[in-house]
């Protein structure tokens, strides 16, 4: 039996205006999350990723305040793009603090009637956004060699399995779905 | 506008003609022995096309020292710029641990606030300490704190404004909010010399986008009266909104915007206007609100009003005042309000008491010195170099003075010596300007001294003679004794 473990606090909302606005309670519901992206268990403390995290927020601290091309470049922003780029299978990488923007600024620098289009010398969230926050970064990294196994255990391998759902396949047929 | 003289012209095409024959010969070279490789995959174009990647591997990377160049100190009237050594003609830079005490024209750093302040840093301090140092989130989640919605409120008290919203990143401001105001159907009538976030955010909108002359009211009506009457194209329905933005100060030419006759004509064809003051907010008028304060104009008849805290403020991000409905509508919609980082706690603490002490509101009277100071500055810099000869763009009161250099060999040679001497200029070239402008751009300061302003004008004045780009004749005599006596 396979159990699973991810549930999170709701926190309560009342509302005097038929839901025009809502004011928070201090009241919370222990409930079943069945919304995040939460899909290998990493959005909560892990053994082998928080550890490493809190040492880097120490090293380095929350945020380099600075573009990538000034200040904004720790070793822990260089090992990262060594790493998806072989995760992935690609030569090279480039990292942007904000998921968003990673498609939105990127497809203007690829093509268009612009010209001298270099992602890291033209492209504007590589030279003017603040980069990546280093535990965040650490984070990825410590994520990437989880799923390797880089960890020296199978912890990674199991989560890829268990993502498979194959639980929640068996009770699904099970009920005639 | 820039007048290019005719033989200035030539030498310049003939030069850029030397530069590019070279070049070509040499990529053909390259084409023939990287031919025996064989990487190009059949059929595909390149991602960084041939002619496009031309410029930065033949012309640009052969002065690329004169661009970019690393400081190792706050960028106040004197800093430390970090000496670079190349190997390889410029190809690549290592940068050595030897810095050089230089005068700084290049910075941004119009009221001083760059370096320490003993107003402005006891509290920046105070809130590193009581916010940390990001708050790593974004606005709507954990990234507003306090600060964030005080520096809200003053900034738009500041500019005149019912409501403001700040952002992170001074870029984004443009980039991400044009999309947010303006759509499929919209018209954006933008200044031909707007700033590449303007440029980007407009053709990210999906809106028409249709250029006028830069800074000229008469031909932004010919352009409206135009597109009003043709309506959207193949349908020629009405436009459903039309929107015209335009700079403050435009930072490559150091000119101030023609508002009073462009708000005007806006009004006239109903039209909304856009001001962006990256550059002008803080630096000019008497109190520093910028170019409606300047040119007396009441901010409530500028529809939009953006700005960045980069510049005067000596800090980082920046800000769109408007009314409270479109603010609102900013912060439900905008990605950069969604989805980026929060301004960082103490650059929001430095923006306010920056502010504060150019209102007065430190108990003191720094602030209004401060802006005496930089006008002052720029307006006896700019008369100064015009009476040397030397072709200055941009109007009196501007803190932003670009020298013309057109030939591309001139660049280098006059970036480079006046480094020698110790004075940092920054210079701009294609493709920040159109190729055959190239010019330096000077920025002042108000901490820059006198004694700062008289050094920089006479190594100006030396390297300009060696170089020879005193492109008009010198003051009559009589004039220049009296500016050789202010010099010695």
């Amino acid at each position: 039996m396979l159990a699973i473990s991810t549930a999170f606090d709701v926190v309560e909302r009342t509302s005097k205006d038929n839901n025009k606005t809502l004011q928070r309670t201090s009241n919370t519901t222990r409930c079943l999350n069945l919304g995040s992206y939460n899909y290998l268990g990493f959005a909560a403390a892990d053994e082998y990723c928080t550890p490493r995290v809190i040492e880097s927020l120490k090293k380095y601290s929350a945020s380099t305040c600075s573009v990538r091309v000034d200040g904004g470049t720790t070793k822990l922003h260089n090992e990262l793009e060594e790493l998806p780029a072989r995760f992935v299978g690609k030569p090279a990488a480039i990292l942007f603090g904000m998921c968003y923007v990673t498609n939105s600024a990127i497809i203007p620098c690829l093509i268009g009637k612009e010209i001298i289009q270099h992602l890291k010398h033209s492209c504007p969230p590589h030279l003017y956004a603040t980069s990546m926050s280093p535990p965040g970064v650490q984070h990825v990294i410590s994520a990437i060699k989880v799923i390797l196994g880089e960890d020296g255990s199978n912890r990674g391998a199991q989560k890829l399995a268990r993502i498979r759902l194959r639980f929640l396949q068996v009770r699904a047929q099970e009920d005639g779905f | 506008m820039v007048r290019l003289p005719y033989t200035t012209a030539l030498t310049t095409l003939f030069s850029y003609g030397l530069l590019f024959a070279f070049g070509q010969l040499r990529d053909f070279f390259r084409k023939f022995v990287d031919w025996f490789k064989a990487k190009n995959v059949k059929g595909y174009a390149p991602i960084c096309l041939g002619l496009e990647d031309f410029y930065v591997r033949r012309l640009y990377l052969r002065i690329q020292d004169c661009f970019g160049r690393p400081i190792a100190s706050a960028p106040d009237s004197w800093f430390d710029v970090v000496e670079r050594t190349s190997n390889d003609n410029n190809k690549t830079l290592q940068r050595t641990s030897n810095t050089t005490k230089c005068l700084n024209l290049g910075s941004y750093n119009y009221l001083g606030f760059a370096a320490a302040d003993e107003y402005c840093t006891p509290r920046v301090i105070d809130s590193l300490k009581k916010y940390s140092a990001s708050t790593c989130s974004v606005r709507v989640d954990g990234g507003t704190t306090k600060l964030h919605t005080e520096l809200e409120e003053l900034t738009a008290r500041f500019v005149g404004k019912p409501a403001a919203i700040l952002f992170g990143m001074g870029y984004v401001t443009n980039s991400a909010i044009i999309p947010c105001l303006i759509g499929k159907g919209g018209l954006i009538i933008s200044d031909s010399l707007n700033h590449n976030s303007i440029v980007n955010g407009a053709r990210g909108s999906g809106a028409t986008v249709r250029v006028f002359q830069h800074n000229s009211p008469a031909h932004l009506e010919e352009v409206l009266r135009e597109q009003i009457a043709g309506g959207q194209p193949r349908t020629h329905r009405p436009w459903k909104k039309i929107i015209v933005i335009v700079e403050g100060i435009y930072s490559m030419e150091g000119e101030l915007c023609k508002l009073p006759e462009i708000i005007a004509v806006c009004k006239k064809y109903k039209a909304y206007t856009y001001l962006d003051e990256a550059h002008s907010i803080g630096a000019v008028g008497q109190s520093g609100r910028g170019v409606c304060e300047l040119l007396g104009v009441d901010p409530a008849d500028v529809d939009i009003m953006m700005g960045t805290f980069t510049k005067s403020f000596g800090s980082c991000g920046g800000y769109i005042a408007a009314s409270k409905e479109i603010i609102k509508h900013l912060k439900h919609s905008c990605p950069a309000h969604l989805y980026a980082t929060s301004m960082s706690p103490p650059a929001v603490q430095q923006v306010i008491s920056a502010i504060k002490v150019i209102l007065g509101e430190d108990g003191s009277s720094r602030g209004a010195q401060k802006l005496a100071r930089i006008r002052e500055n720029g307006n006896f810099f700019r008369s100064e170099l015009k009476k040397m000869g030397f072709e200055v763009l941009g109007d009196n009161d501007s803190p932003v003075m670009p020298i013309m250099l057109y030939n591309p060999a001139k660049i280098p040679a006059f970036s480079r010596e006046c480094l020698r001497q110790k004075v940092a200029v920054v210079t701009v070239a294609f493709p920040a300007t159109p190729l055959l402008l190239a010019r330096a751009r000077i920025c002042i300061s108000a901490s820059h001294t006198r004694e700062d302003l008289m050094k920089a004008l006479d190594v100006i004045s030396r390297v300009g003679d060696l170089v020879g780009i005193k492109y008009f004749p010198a003051e009559p005599p009589k004039i220049a004794e009296a500016g050789h006596d202010k010099l010695e």
